[in-house]
């Protein structure tokens, strides 16, 4: 290697070596800022975690656990109660369908119902053998009738036809919405919950100067469900960014007789609070005050805090290029001194 | 005093080039890491408050709806409250002219019913099974029956067993207008956790 070169820079004084001088001092300076930078950077992110950490555990404390725990426990409890509904089974329609179907001179004396598999056992007497098989076909040709076994009939004492067999019931007969349902004679007092025999206190019913609002929905797809405070009679609902609150409409739940002003139907523009008037059958009003919040767009913040990265490299890179025209601008203007001064 | 420029730059250069490998570098490494826990950090707090700002929703929902809420705990209470059942059994039947001669629990056993979902461990609905034997006339029986089925506490009659060893009634009567006095036997079903 001819290190004669080094020793001919280092003689000779070119111009372009004032240039690359003062390139690598502000490429010095531009990488030591970088590095102010990063280090700035990274102790406000530092200080942003350790908030996010600290509002973190103010989030879930122990009223909302609690709080969580109670809806999570109704939420079972009414799916539990939801199941129990849809399997629930009135075995009184098996009397009415008896009623229904069985032909005159027929006598039923021993009769057997077993819900689990919808059978009906029954044994009886009948007039005549004519009787009894009329009687048969009837529970055949019946819709509610799947299978019908182990009949067995006979001549007894008393010169009528003895018989015995097994119905197999169709299950929907069992069912709430079966037309099978016999007319109660209870009276609906008697149909309420089991009474304790101490001290409960009883539920009145709805009051003709009811006025509550109960729910209320806004007609968004999909629906928005509003808070409603019953103390400061207000009615809180979040609406996703974007959502046009000028014209919604809503779907309100009232007390028993109840009337609310304006209609749900009717549109209302929520971009300020909007009274709704609830008037009792006794003609008392309350005023429920609705306020719509649209959400700020979700993601925003982390997509500003995802470009800070490109932002810092860009300013990075703004400052050298700063710094190099500077230094050539600075070089220029060295050379035309020095050019005035040789002439 | 002269700078000697070339050696100087090239030692600038060099200095520069430890500085971005042993500083620059491992500080934006930490930051794009500090980037990326600050962004999980804000998206899990986030998901934390909305889910909890839901929770409060609901709850406050269920708030209001205190009165539903209250015969669903009527219908599925959480404890068996055996003593309100048969006090309900003994009520309904004294209303509709239905004498009880013996009642036993006859079982206690997890119901069947598809899971809803409910935490692990938590208790599962229990079916509990009532056998009564009672004494009554047909159209008592019946009311007595729908006064079980439509009791706010979900109960069911899961069988009934019935029989006569009178005589044949006259042609013109109907049986199920008889007064006749019928021993029963039932077993009824209500459920609870």
């Amino acid at each position: 290697m001819d290190f004669s070169v080094i020793s001919q820079l280092r003689e000779k004084k070119f111009w372009w070596m004032d240039v690359i001088f003062y390139f690598t001092v502000s490429l010095l300076i531009a990488t030591i800022l970088c590095y102010l930078i990063f280090l700035v950077k990274n102790n406000i992110q530092k200080n942003d975690i350790i908030k996010i950490t600290e509002a973190l555990q103010t989030v879930g404390t122990d009223a909302q656990k609690a709080q969580e725990k109670e809806v999570i426990n109704y939420q079972r409890k009414i799916n539990d109660f939801a199941q129990l509904l849809k399997n629930h089974t009135f075995s009184s329609h098996a009397f009415a369908f008896m009623q229904k179907e069985t032909m005159p001179n027929i006598w039923f004396n021993q009769f057997g119902f077993n819900s689990k598999d919808s059978q009906v056992q029954l044994s009886g007497e009948a007039d005549s053998l004519d009787a009894l098989s009329r009687q048969v076909a009837g529970f055949e040709k019946n819709e509610y009738v799947k299978n019908l076994g182990s009949l067995t009939a006979s001549l007894g004492e008393s010169a009528r036809m003895q018989f015995s067999f097994a119905l197999t019931l169709d299950s929907n007969i069992f069912d709430f919405s079966s037309d099978l349902s016999l007319t109660s004679t209870v009276s609906p007092s008697d149909q309420q919950v089991v009474q304790p025999p101490v001290g409960e206190e009883k539920t009145l019913p709805a009051g003709a100067n009811q006025k509550m609002m109960t729910s209320f929905h806004l007609l968004l797809e999909p629906e928005v469900v509003a808070v409603i405070d019953q103390i400061t009679h207000s009615v809180k609902a979040d609406v996703p960014y974007g959502t046009d609150i000028k014209k919604i409409t809503t779907s309100i739940v009232l007390s028993p007789g109840a009337t609310v002003f304006p209609a749900p139907d009717t549109p209302q523009d929520f971009t300020s609070p909007v009274k709704y008037t609830i008037t009792a059958q006794d003609g008392s009003t309350q005023d429920y005050r609705v306020l719509v919040s649209v959400l700020p767009q979700k993601g925003a913040k982390t997509s500003t805090k995802s470009n800070t990265g490109l932002g810092v490299i860009i300013a990075i890179l703004v400052i050298i290029v700063i710094i190099v025209v500077g230094v050539i601008i600075f070089f220029a203007w060295k050379k035309m001194q020095s050019n005035k001064n040789a002439n | 005093m002269q700078i000697d420029r070339p050696i100087v730059s090239a030692i600038i250069i060099f200095i520069v080039i430890l500085l971005v490998f042993f500083l620059v570098m491992p500080e934006y490494k930490a930051f794009v890491s500090l980037r990326d826990d600050l962004a999980k950090k804000r998206a899990e707090y986030d998901a934390e408050r909305d889910y909890y700002a839901a929770i409060y929703k609901t709850y406050s929902e269920l708030q209001v709806r205190q009165e539903d809420i209250k015969k669903i705990d009527n219908a599925l209470p959480t404890d068996p409250d055996l003593g309100k059942i048969v006090y309900f059994l003994q009520r309904a039947a004294a209303q509709n002219s239905i004498i009880i001669k013996d009642m036993f629990l006859s079982r206690s056993a997890p119901a069947n019913l598809p899971k809803t979902g409910g935490q692990p461990g938590t208790n599962a609905v229990k079916d509990i099974t009532f056998s009564m034997d009672v004494l009554g006339d047909y159209v008592s029986l019946q009311q007595f029956i729908i006064a079980l089925e439509k009791s706010a506490r979900v109960l069911e009659v899961a069988s009934i067993t019935f029989g006569s060893s009178e005589e044949m009634p006259q042609e013109n009567q109907t049986q199920f207008q008889l007064q006749r006095t019928y021993n029963v036997n039932l077993q009824v079903r209500t459920h609870s956790y």
